[in-house]
């Protein structure tokens, strides 16, 4: 079998990390022509995260024989946060204190559930509003420093664990997205111990997402430093993004409608909210199939 | 002639025979048959399988006209709104699944329109990757219809929404052909899993395609379980849910089977109820649901309503117009720039769309968007629909010449508009 060929399935199920700064400068609002503007970064970090945990909730529920329906255990997912001398898991409510939980575990413990209108149109033209129930499971934090590498070392040792009980499952995948750099040494050198991690479909994945409040272009998936700006961070950036596996490469263009470069790294630079949004997503399906073509358990 | 009809029904390792999300429905006695592939990524998709199923049987799609099907799906739309279960009871998060994606399904049909002794005429009509399959003792070919390689099942197939606002008359259309049948021809309706071993010849196993069929012609209901089971062990067959309708047709001397009948158009009442909702429509001006209610115009014609082709054509203009408009709007309503956006999306349409009741509450939308809705090229003249003298409708000379295309009528103004923008 090739690698990074494993389809997330309730028996074969993915592992996804998602860390994130909650450093003092999360606090600071994005660019009044970015996704997510004027609204402060923390918030739309978490609201994203939140909408997306959604996302891959509502994806894999399914009808039961007895007309219920029950949420497919596809995912062992973990959100841990990071700022100051902090490092650790931030779901809250019953999930408190909890790293990897199971999709269904999610969705019959968010925090809490906010009662939203969504509006829509009917088919004459007139808006309607249609009430959504919107879960939340993250809430915003912002403040201290950034403890980069402490965060990237639990992520490790605990993707690590995941992937000798699931030796057959497509590899780990871990997300990081910060503002800023590490305060707490070169996170280049813990980014590359993930590449110990493996299981049988692949080594462990190390995406980034750099969010910025500056107006400036994302640099999305970048295949060599040439493309990123002479920014030292960059090229750190850079060397810490795994590359995206060969088989994920065509689903990425067809999600992102642009080529893709074989030796792409999994890394937006100078991102904003919808960048976060796109790369939870890519990084949350199979390598294999298009989204329509999902099979829903193997 | 006589039908003598099988039904096959297998489900996918996770499924049990109460979710298995194909359905399969036959009417000998009218000479319709119909097979149905729920997709497994959306919620309750075997019910809308089944109800498109039983659909199809009481109330046959006859042509693959754009207007003529979106108003047989939206028939179904309505109706099955009706079965649902209730979305309070439900879960959060089939909650919003129900309301974001609804439902979606393949669906494959075969209606029988003419029916002699020693020959018949078949229509197929085919939503997505279901087949039909025909094969005759005298020829080494099958049919294989609408796909024919094996690489055209990993395209992901075009399937019927169960949620209007998601329905795209000139995208979810089906593909349609004719086809002539003798006793001892068999017809096969398959569902993509097994219709994907048949064009694969059971995916290199058998000399040909023909083979390949017959070896699934030859199952009996006791017998394809343990049949599909092992095709599925070998990886010859993918884990899915597997249905196969198989029809053989008989001289009416060889008494097997029962009597096939055939389909031409619609009941009276079907008819009926639709011109009743045609003139509703012509009494209010909206054009929109004019466009919609005529369809390809058979039923009506039948039924004696007579309105020139030159309306009929004015109205599918405008609720193109509405419909481009409308799907525009709803990606858009939540986006910050949405004005921005809908403005030259509206003005391309506004002059036939400013005057129109069908579109007052789009334009009372856009108006609060902030769309300024006021026409910057000149409105077309104020057109309303006239119904003309309603021929006899036992005149039969009158009714031939007032067949007409629709489809090669908007064919023919696709070409002078672009004839004009050249």
């Amino acid at each position: 079998m090739a690698n990074y060929s494993q389809a997330w399935s309730a028996s074969r199920p993915g592992c996804l990390i998602l860390l994130l700064d909650q450093s003092g400068s999360m606090s600071d609002p994005f660019g009044l022509q970015q996704a997510g503007a004027g609204r402060r970064k923390c918030d739309m970090v978490a609201t994203v995260l939140n909408g997306f945990l959604n996302e891959l909730i509502v994806t894999n529920t399914i009808a039961q024989k007895d007309g219920t329906t029950m949420v497919r255990p596809r995912a062992d997912v973990a959100v841990l946060g990071y700022e100051g001398s902090f490092v650790g898991p931030l779901l809250g409510g019953t999930l408190e204190g909890r790293t990897f939980v199971t999709l269904p575990e999610l969705q019959m413990n968010p925090l809490t559930i906010e009662r939203r209108s969504k509006r829509e149109i009917d088919d004459t033209g007139m808006e309607i509003e249609i009430p959504v129930q919107f879960p939340i499971w993250v809430q915003p934090v912002a403040g201290g420093g950034t403890p980069m590498c402490a965060a990237l070392r639990q992520a490790h040792d605990m993707a690590w664990q995941w992937a000798q009980t699931n030796r057959d499952s497509y590899p780990p995948v871990i997300i990081n997205v910060s503002d800023g750099m590490a305060n707490d040494g070169d996170p280049t050198e813990v980014a590359r111990s993930f590449s110990d991690i493996s299981t049988n479909d692949g080594q462990a994945l190390l995406f980034n997402v750099h969010i910025t409040d500056i107006n400036s272009a994302p640099v999305a998936y970048p295949a060599s430093e040439s493309e990123l700006p002479n920014d030292r961070y960059a090229k750190k950036l850079f060397a810490m993004s795994s590359l995206i596996p060969e088989t994920s490469r065509a689903l990425l263009q067809s999600l992102l409608a642009r080529p893709v470069l074989p030796g792409a790294r999994g890394l937006i630079f100078n991102g904003d909210a919808a960048s976060v949004r796109q790369m939870f997503v890519f990084a949350s399906v199979p390598a294999t199939k298009p989204l329509e073509q999902l099979e829903m358990d193997r | 002639m006589h039908a003598q009809v099988t039904m096959l029904r297998h489900w996918k390792s996770e499924h049990s025979k109460d979710t298995c999300e194909d359905a399969c429905g036959e009417y000998t006695a009218g000479g319709l048959f119909a097979v149905a592939d729920g997709a497994g990524t959306t919620l309750f998709a075997d019910a809308w399988a089944d109800f498109l199923v039983r659909h199809f049987l009481h109330i046959p799609l006859l042509s693959n006209d754009p207007f003529e099907t979106e108003w047989w799906i939206r028939l179904a739309q309505e109706q099955f709104k009706n079965e649902f279960p209730v979305l309070a009871d439900m879960s959060w998060n089939a909650q919003q699944k129900v309301q974001s994606q609804g439902s979606y399904t393949t669906l494959a049909t075969l209606r029988f329109s003419r029916g002699e002794a020693a020959s018949a005429q078949a229509e197929l009509l085919v939503f997505g990757d279901s087949c039909i399959f025909a094969s005759r003792l005298s020829e080494n070919r099958i049919l294989s219809f609408p796909l024919q390689r094996t690489e055209e099942f990993e395209r992901a197939p075009i399937c019927i929404p169960s949620k209007s606002g998601v329905f795209n008359r000139y995208f979810h259309q089906c593909h349609i052909r004719s086809l002539d049948l003798i006793p001892t021809d068999v017809i096969v309706i398959a569902t993509d899993a097994v219709a994907k071993w048949i064009v694969s010849v059971g995916n290199g196993r058998y000399s040909d395609q023909k083979e390949a069929l017959q070896e699934i012609i030859n199952q009996t209901t006791d017998s394809w379980a343990s049949f599909i089971q092992e095709r599925r062990a070998t990886k010859e067959m993918l884990d899915d849910d597997s249905t196969a309708l198989i029809i053989i047709l008989h001289p009416d001397s060889a008494s097997t089977g029962f009597p096939l009948g055939f389909t031409t158009q619609h009941s009276q009442p079907v008819r009926e109820q639709r011109k009743q909702e045609f003139l509703q429509a012509i009494k209010e001006d909206n054009k929109e649901r004019v466009a919609i209610y005529f369809g390809d115009g058979q039923d009506l014609l039948t039924e004696g309503v007579n309105i020139s082709q030159d309306d009929i054509l004015f109205a599918r203009q405008v609720a193109d117009a509405q419909r481009e408009v409308l799907a525009m709007l709803r990606q858009e309503v939540n986006n910050p720039a949405v004005a921005a956006i809908m403005t030259p999306v509206w003005q391309k349409h506004a002059h036939l769309l400013y005057n129109e009741p069908c579109a007052a509450n789009l334009r009372k939308t856009l108006t609060r968007l902030g769309v300024h809705i006021e026409p910057h090229e000149p409105i077309a003249p104020v057109r309303t629909l006239v119904m003309q003298e309603p021929a006899a409708k036992d005149d039969v000379e009158m009714l031939p010449t007032r067949t007409f295309d629709i489809q090669e009528m908007q064919r023919s103004f696709q070409r002078d508009k672009e004839g004009e923008e050249t």
